[in-house]
């Protein structure tokens, strides 16, 4: 939450900095353009982000899976930013620093992250679903990360048939 | 990574007016074409005339006029001003009242044109109807409602009303999208579905309330936090945020940089990669504005520009920092600027030749490589870098202003080795691709002496084509350096190219009598076949002797193989040269073969001196001890060959020699030649028992000849085989059996069956009869049906002669000849197988018709 996602390989692969009000980047998936907005976690830029989330096609919602805190603020202050996104947003959940964990760190269970991650989505229809909305990846070895990206494209973009380049925002917190 | 994109040149160093007063500070500014309006914070809208001028050291001044001075009156500070160049008004906005002044004389526009109540307005940049003499204006009053007018020259009409839920603070008009900066939010109005979307919330007692537009249908917003925000007229942001300071001030956008000012600098951003490029310090700001891409900044006294730098000079700027991808990068995208094509590459080709030589200094090979080629640099320039190899004479001075501050590549290296040799490997490569190309032009001295002193050093294989095909190395300085590094091998062909042959046969014998060592030097063989091909002959006689001492065998080729077209001389008389090599007497043999077989001189002289040399070898080895075998036969071969082919050797002489020893296949080739048949094939039959080379002797020496003396010649062979004189004829039976039913033999039968001994069995000859009786009734029907048929043939034509000829031509008075059209005077005429009648002398040709042209065939079709 609030820090940038470092991702090694096609994704992003620039230096660690704290994000300033969003940052931004474009990726080519097929015939798509998909506008990435990482999102500034800190707690001033709340109203600038409830604005970057407009019509948002996805939102990855991030927290440390060692800190508990940081899981429960999802639920606190950052879901209600995505009140603004596209009604059929799909959430996914996402735990993060899997690589600094150590055998007592681990504050959120695998388990109840799920459960969170279903409900959230509970506005989308659960049959378009492969599996859980719900990831643990390693930013710093890249460990899940494309997967990630990969399963919000193939949930929100249609391969087959609309050749037509379409440009649909998928958002990062 | 900063960038000196503008800078700040005053243009009103100090506003004055009539009464001096020291409360007088701008307010607002205003600029359109060379007008520049300001509104005071008293009350006054002051008018001045700017003009932007190039002072000769190349900066912008401008040169100000006040034109005059209007006093509102009302005490209350000026707002805001825009001017309507259209209408030829400005539109003032204060106390709350929006009016109309005449652009020129300040007066105020009578007649209704007023709005009351105004918190702020804007006019629509990107106006949706295209009435050029109407402006279209959005208001924003003081109640939460927003209004748009058309203004004209003396009106304001009221379009439509908004309401919002919030006191608009400042706001800006694009085509059909109002963004308004509320006291607690941003938000987006689109005028035609009224719709208003909230953007985001900010805080008015922060945060400074400003709207940019950016481009169409997009704004920049200040939000919280400093933040600079881009929002679309859909209400979502394409571009992420960027940071500016605390207490801004105002913001202005000029492609592609996005300008802020707050109390202490100007700030400079990129719209590209949102970071900062620049920061100009400056306090006092009140006012910053884009007028048609000029920006204007307003301190409360004075009034600056920020003239964009040029971009040459921004690059310059780069370059010297040796920031070569941004200055290339910067000057790429320059071309817009308004340069002509040419000027532009001209001055991009410099900027690529810099850029060259910091990637070169800095042992970027590959890219200073790109950037020489693009740049087009003057070759002389790189290698004037290089110490010494330059050619001595140029007179090369480098280029002023200097491209670059580099003394030479030694300074670069400062004594390391290895990277001295990268740098020459480097030159190498630039000089061989641009060799022969455009870009070498003209400079193909320099290169390739340059190239030569580089190869020399590293002997590289390249250094013998570079000299040998079409150079441009000179002497003067490169037989020094060949010689100093050993290459006199490559020295020698240099000669040579200049044609210094003297110099050039000095270099090859001391090499070749070893006194010189380059493993270049292919051997005598080389020297034996430039002294071949080289025309003076003067030269060629100095070192002719010094070649033979030195491999006689292989230096006669000087002689044996002159070029085709060279003219025969004096000085290489055939004569002469066999005279002179008179103590070589190997290379005579090959000078004459050269001369009798090649040349094919036929001259006696020479045939019977080669005979007679070969003649003499075979004789040496005949009566030296322990010859091979094969060498005999060699040299025996070599002498019968010459005694076959050739005609005009002295037989006698010849003969009279190879008598004296057995050499029996001489002489009977000899005796060939004398036509002495009988005394050739008794050698041949009797000495030499060959009796495959009789009956090839009877072919070869009938070859060519009448068909008779063929048969003669086989007669003549077969009554050697018959002689009853001969003791042993025994031994003769079988070839002669063979010889007359050989295929290849010709006889004339008659005569055989005379010569054969009685006592012959016919089953014996039984062969040779039914051959010969096949043959002669085989002939004998041949000519019976030739005779038939040229009987018919003659028929054939005494036909055709008798229709020609049955039909009348009668000649009368008024018959004219078809060609000269005048009368018959003589007897006789000629007639056409067309019936076409001419005189006799008229018709030119009897086979083709002088009237018709038709061609009447000579033969019976």
């Amino acid at each position: 939450m609030g820090q940038r996602k470092n991702v090694p390989g096609s994704f992003l692969d620039k230096e660690l900095v704290q994000t300033i009000g969003a940052a931004f980047f474009l990726k080519q998936w097929g015939d798509y353009n998909v506008a990435v907005w990482d999102t500034a976690g800190d707690e001033r830029y709340t109203g600038l982000s409830s604005f970057y989330c407009r019509n948002a096609g996805a939102a990855i919602l991030a927290f440390d899976l060692s800190s508990v805190s940081s899981y429960e603020s999802l639920w606190a202050r950052f879901l209600p930013l995505l009140d603004s996104a596209d009604p059929d947003c799909v959430k996914i959940v996402v735990g993060t620093k899997m690589d600094l964990l150590t055998g007592d760190s681990r504050e959120v269970t695998p388990e109840e992250a799920k459960r969170f991650a279903r409900e959230i989505n509970s506005t989308v229809d659960p049959s378009k679903f492969t599996r859980d909305p719900y990831f643990e990846t390693s930013s710093l070895t890249g460990y899940n990360v494309n997967e990630v990206f990969e399963f919000i494209f193939q949930l929100c973009l249609p391969m087959s048939g609309d050749t037509k380049k379409k440009d649909r925002e998928v958002w990062l917190i | 990574m900063s960038i000196k994109a503008f800078e700040l040149v005053p243009a009103i160093e100090r506003i004055t007016l009539m009464s001096e007063k020291a409360k007088t500070q701008i307010g607002c500014i205003e600029v359109c074409g060379k007008n520049l309006y300001i509104g005071t914070t008293n009350c006054f809208v002051v008018h001045y005339k700017v003009e932007e001028k190039m002072s000769t050291s190349g900066k912008v001044v401008f040169n100000t006029e006040k034109q005059g001075h209007k006093y509102l009156a009302i005490k209350k500070p000026i707002v805001a001003l825009k001017a309507a160049s259209a209408l030829n008004r400005i539109l003032v906005l204060c106390d709350g009242t929006l009016t109309l002044l005449n652009m020129f004389d300040l007066e105020p526009i009578v007649g209704g044109a007023k709005v009351k109540g105004v918190n702020y307005f804007c006019v629509n940049e990107s106006p949706s109807r295209n009435n050029p003499f109407s402006v279209e204006i959005c208001v924003a009053l003081k109640k939460k409602q927003l209004q748009l007018y058309t203004v004209t020259e003396d009106r304001m009409i009221h379009v439509r009303d908004f309401s919002i839920p919030e006191v608009a603070l400042s706001l800006t008009l694009d085509g059909a999208f109002v963004c308004v900066a509320l006291s607690s939010q941003y938000c987006m109005v689109n005028c035609d579905s009224t719709h208003v979307q909230d953007l985001f919330p900010y805080d008015s007692e922060h945060t400074k309330p400003l709207v940019k537009r950016i481009s169409k249908e997009e704004f920049l917003l200040s939000g919280p936090n400093a933040l600079g925000m881009f929002v679309t007229s859909d209400g979502i942001s394409e571009r992420p945020p960027l940071q500016w300071s605390e207490n801004l001030l105002d913001v202005s956008y000029v492609h592609p940089y996005i300008i802020a000012m707050n109390d202490e600098f100007i700030t400079i951003h990129s719209i590209l990669d949102q970071q900062q490029k620049q920061a100009i310090p400056f306090q006092g700001g009140t006012f910053l504005g884009n007028f048609d891409g000029r920006i204007f900044i307003a301190s409360t006294r004075e009034i600056y520009s920020l003239v964009p730098v040029a971009w040459e000079k921004q690059v310059q700027a780069l370059l010297a920092d040796k920031r070569v991808k941004e200055a290339l990068d910067l000057a790429r995208n320059a071309n817009k600027f308004g340069l002509s094509r040419d000027k532009f590459l001209r001055i991009f080709r410099r900027i690529q030749q810099q850029a060259g030589f910091i990637q070169f200094s800095q042992q970027h090979f590959d890219e200073a490589l790109e950037l020489f080629k693009n740049g087009e640099v003057d070759v002389r320039e790189v290698v004037s870098l290089y110490p010494k190899l330059l050619p001595s004479i140029s007179n090369f001075t480098r280029c002023v202003p200097p491209l670059h501050e580099i003394a030479d590549v030694n300074q670069l290296c400062r004594g390391d080795e290895s990277m001295l040799a990268l740098y020459k490997n480097f030159l190498r490569m630039y000089l061989e691709e641009i060799r022969g190309t455009r870009d070498g032009h003209g400079y193909k001295q320099e290169i390739d002496i340059a190239l030569l002193k580089l190869y020399a050093e590293v002997n590289s294989p390249e250094l013998i084509p570079l000299i040998v095909v079409d150079t441009g190395c000179d002497l003067k300085d490169c037989v020094e350096v060949l010689e100093k590094f050993h290459r006199y091998h490559a020295l020698g062909l240099l000669y040579k190219y200049h044609e210094e042959n003297e110099k050039a046969l000095i270099i090859w014998t001391r090499l070749a009598d070893g006194h010189y060592k380059d493993e270049a030097f292919p051997g005598l063989e080389f020297v034996v076949e430039y002294l071949a091909n080289l025309n003076d002959h003067e030269l060629v006689w100095k070192y002719v002797d010094w070649a033979l001492e030195k491999d006689p065998e292989l230096a006669v080729q000087i002689f044996t193989e002159r070029p085709e077209s060279e003219p025969p001389t004096e000085r290489f008389r055939p004569d002469m040269v066999i005279d002179y090599l008179h103590r070589f007497p190997k290379t005579v043999i090959a000078y004459l073969e050269y001369l009798v077989f090649q040349k094919k001189l036929e001259k006696e002289k020479y045939h019977t001196h080669l005979a007679v040399l070969y003649l003499d070898s075979v004789l040496q080895l005949m009566t030296t001890n322990n010859v091979k075998k094969e060498h005999l036969d060699q040299a025996r071969s070599k002498l019968r060959h010459m005694l076959q082919i050739s005609n005009l050797y002295r037989v006698q002489l010849i003969l009279g020699k190879a008598k004296e020893t057995e050499m029996f296949a001489e002489c009977a080739i000899l005796y060939g030649k004398l036509e002495e048949h009988d005394k050739a094939l008794r050698i041949l039959v009797h000495k030499l028992k060959d009796y495959g080379a009789a009956e090839n002797y009877c072919l070869v020496n009938s070859q060519g000849r009448e068909q008779n003396l063929r048969k003669r010649l086989f007669h003549i062979l077969l009554s050697v085989y018959l002689d009853p004189a001969f003791e042993r004829k025994d031994t003769l039976v079988a070839p002669a059996m063979a010889l007359l039913n050989s295929n290849v033999a010709e006889f004339d039968t008659s005569k055989v069956l005379q010569l054969l001994p009685e006592n012959w069995s016919v089953g014996l000859l039984s062969q040779f009869l039914t051959r010969a009786v096949r043959k002669s009734l085989n002939y004998c029907r041949m000519t019976r049906v030739e005779c038939m048929m040229a009987r018919g043939e003659n028929l054939q034509v005494k036909q055709t002669c008798i229709e020609l000829q049955k039909d009348p031509v009668p000649i009368t008075d008024d018959r004219m000849c078809s060609v000269c059209n005048r009368a018959f005077n003589d007897p006789t005429f000629v007639c056409y197988p067309n019936g076409v009648v001419t005189h006799t002398h008229c018709a030119k040709n009897r086979q083709v018709c002088p009237v018709t042209g038709r061609l009447f065939s000579t033969k019976k079709s």
